[in-house]
């Protein structure tokens, strides 16, 4: 039996938010840029009320629905595709995990294929991460009769909306506000779909955002960029709020933009004495995987006082299920 | 044939012409330019009132494929494509599959042309085997067999050891070297300008500098060889100031812009469309500013369509897995028309005068000039007529045009070849 509790709260949430739009885009999440205040009031309501009563039940849609939902992961992955499958499962919904590496994509199957065959399974959610920029907006632009709901688990260099929204979650749930809390995110800010996202949805909760890195990595000072560019790290971490180490991706120092990791951690590494500048309550965040004692130091990764990261894991089950919850509960 | 009552416009210098007069044709050549030509009988009338009547178009720069990528394009649809863009020459890129890099190769090509064009088409060569830059093509046969000149497009010239010696080899062949410049260890991976946009839309930039730093060696080999160079979709602030300084230091340098690059900007860029993914990249509307003031103050000497058609399926993909380039050839005049002319920034004369008369001079070729006595390739505009691609049959094969859903407007009516309609309007 569907748990009404789960079910019924659900839509008395979504019911606050009735006078808002807060219907996703075209039924589909793909990235923070499109998301207005009162979906993100809306999506951490939900959360947090899924976090409370994550196991209360698993049942918010009812056991004998004929509908399914599809992780597709074209990228490697842990956590995010981890936190997916237990937040549709937590909701009562059936994961279908495609198996990229044995699927029909090593015959040549493009994603649009792939997700035509998956609607004529009943597959009305696909959740999808993949190595180039925009395949979503690709998808809906040249396919829009596809008629699916789509959620992007990053994409390329573009967007990761999920991880920004667990980790704003998260320091919200340190702070009544993220008002002009100066938030630092250091490292290959250039690749990192993370940090795009973030800026996006950070600049939407009126925090003040700092980019630190290696001047390869870190897009030249722009209106366009909401943020202020640091190629000091000192500079950057002083007085901070939060600091978010991006991973550092080893093949990069093949194509020049660090020489090596040994020097990229000389200037770059976050560690116990350079976030003394920061203050006093910092916190660190890291949307993994950490490479230890490179972009962050293992003292501040162990140390349960100043690091999120675990909690940022956690945090991402609830914030996946609101997500998942709001996007199927829309035009229903 | 006579065509009566148009506004001829002849931009070449020793024949300037801006004046309604008629013109007959007779043997495929220029017979007559005058008022008030009185029809023979059974001679065919065109009724050009309203209408501008200039030298057929000549396209320094289009990919015309065929051979093994004849799904993208053949030299009919090609050709036919030109026609109703107003062309009457093209000059064909080699970067094709297999390349145009020994005689072989450009004799085939040549035969392919010589039963298939419907218009003019001059092929070049590349001007390194595979358009690799690791070794010449063979220069003075390739000459001898009237290649129009050499370019490795779609690729630069990596090897400036080896770009040095030849323009040392073509220097007094008359014949162009015709670059596309860029330094691809600079532009990488990149798929789309470099700055605030690539970055918000996750793309792998390329640098500004990739062209312009291999325009300024180039011009160092130049002003060093005393030879000459043709710079192919300059699209930079940057390439122009270079090119200006090159000129005024009296080099023989050249170049050309897409219609393209005049009429958008990376700003025009939404939704990862690919049909707005080209090579160089769309730049920011500073560097637009700049190339339309090139035109305007005569650093730019023509333009040229580059146009690149790709079947669907290299299109209809991901932004970066997307072939680079768009078609051209039939909007290319209606594009140059509103930018340059209905904004009241070059007159008539200039508008025309960068599709014939100053390619022609570029190539060196017989051609783009309204005078008694040259072969009838003439061009019919309605100045005042709009379309779009839309609504108008599109004669390419491919269809990666940004300019589809845009009201366009001077509409090439009727193109002659040789004294043959070779396009007409039909709706």
């Amino acid at each position: 039996m569907p748990n009404k509790t789960l079910a019924t709260n659900t839509q008395q949430i979504l019911a606050k938010y009735a006078d808002a739009q807060i219907n996703f885009k075209r039924n589909c999440l793909i990235d923070t840029k499109d998301l207005s205040q009162a979906q993100v009031n809306c999506l951490f309501d939900l959360a947090k009320f899924y976090q409370n009563n994550i196991h209360e039940s698993q049942n918010l849609y009812p056991a004998n629905q004929l509908e399914y939902s599809a992780t597709l992961f074209y990228e490697a992955s842990t956590r995010t595709k981890t936190s997916f499958n237990i937040a549709l499962t937590n909701l009562g919904l059936k994961p279908i995990n495609v198996d990229i590496s044995t699927s029909s994509h090593t015959k040549g199957e493009s994603l649009y294929d792939t997700l035509l065959t998956l609607k004529a399974m009943n597959v009305n959610l696909a959740i999808i991460r993949h190595s180039s920029s925009g395949v979503l907006n690709f998808i809906l632009e040249n396919y829009p009769d596809l008629n699916m709901k789509l959620i992007n688990a990053g994409d390329g260099s573009h967007a990761h909306p999920t991880q920004a929204l667990l980790d704003a979650f998260t320091l919200l749930e340190l702070e009544n506000s993220l008002k002009n809390k100066k938030i630092v995110i250091v490292g290959d800010i250039l690749h990192s779909r993370v940090a795009r996202s973030n800026i996006h949805l950070l600049n939407l909760l009126g925090a003040d955002i700092h980019l630190a890195g290696p001047e390869t990595l870190v897009p030249l000072n722009s209106s366009e960029i909401k943020a202020t560019i640091h190629h000091d790290l000192n500079t950057a971490l002083t007085d901070a709020d939060f600091v978010m180490a991006l991973r550092i991706q080893f093949e990069r120092q093949n194509q020049g933009f660090i020489t090596s990791v040994d020097d990229y951690v000389l200037k770059y590494q976050i560690n116990k004495n350079n976030l003394k500048l920061a203050k006093a309550k910092v916190k660190v965040l890291h949307p993994g995987p950490v490479n230890r004692n490179i972009e962050l130091a293992d003292d501040i990764i162990n140390d349960q006082n100043i690091s999120l990261i675990q909690k940022q894991v956690s945090n991402g089950i609830p914030v996946r299920m609101a997500c998942i919850a709001m996007l199927l509960k829309q035009n229903n | 044939m006579l065509i009566k009552n148009g506004l001829v416009l002849n931009p070449t210098a020793s024949n300037t012409l801006e004046d309604i007069l008629d013109l007959r044709i007779e043997n495929n050549r220029i017979t007559q330019i005058s008022t008030n030509l009185k029809p023979d009988s059974h001679e065919t009338i065109i009724d050009a009132t309203n209408l501008w009547v200039c030298p057929g178009f000549i396209d320094i720069h289009c990919h015309l494929r065929d051979l093994k990528q004849n799904v993208s394009e053949d030299i009919l649809s090609g050709t036919t494509a030109a026609a109703s863009g107003g062309y009457t020459t093209v000059v064909s890129m080699a970067n094709t599959s297999p390349p145009i890099d020994n005689i072989l190769a450009l004799k085939d090509y040549k035969k392919l042309i010589a039963e298939n064009a419907l218009i003019e088409v001059l092929p070049l060569a590349s001007l390194t085997k595979n358009l690799e830059s690791n070794e010449l093509v063979e220069i003075y046969n390739l000459a001898q067999n009237d290649v129009i000149g050499f370019s490795d497009d779609g690729n630069p010239f990596t090897n400036k050891g080896l770009l040095y010696k030849a323009l040392l080899l073509t220097k007094n062949l008359n014949k162009l070297i015709i670059s596309h410049p860029e330094d691809k260890n600079i532009s990488s991976n990149g798929v789309m300008n470099q700055g605030a946009k690539s970055f918000n839309l996750g793309l792998a930039g390329i640098p500004q500098c990739s062209e312009s730093s291999c325009i300024a060696s180039e011009i160092e080999l130049v002003r060093e060889t005393d030879s000459c160079i043709h710079f192919s979709h300059v699209s930079l602030a940057a390439s122009i100031k270079l090119i200006h300084q090159a000129k005024s230091d009296g080099l023989k340098v050249t170049c050309d812009v897409t219609p393209h690059h005049l009429a958008l900007s990376e700003d025009n860029i939404t939704n990862y469309n690919t049909s707005f993914k080209m090579n160089p990249p769309l730049r920011n509307s500073f560097d637009q500013m700049a190339i339309i003031k090139g035109i305007e103050t005569g650093i730019v000497d023509a333009i040229g369509t580059d146009h690149a058609p790709h079947s669907s399926s290299l299109k209809c993909c991901t932004f970066s897995d997307a072939a680079f380039g768009v078609t051209g050839l039939e909007t290319a005049f209606s594009l140059v028309y509103e930018k340059m002319y209905l904004s009241n920034l070059i007159s008539k004369l200039r508008l025309i005068s960068l599709f014939t008369s100053a390619p022609a001079k570029i190539l060196n070729i017989d051609s783009g000039n309204l005078s008694i006595g040259k072969l009838a390739n003439l061009t019919l505009i309605d100045p005042n007529q709009n379309w779009d691609l839309n609504k108008y049959k599109t004669h390419s094969k491919s269809k990666n045009s940004p300019f589809y859903n845009l009201e366009l407007k001077g509409k090439v009516m009727q193109t002659i070849f040789q004294g043959n309609c070779v396009y007409q309007l039909t709706i």
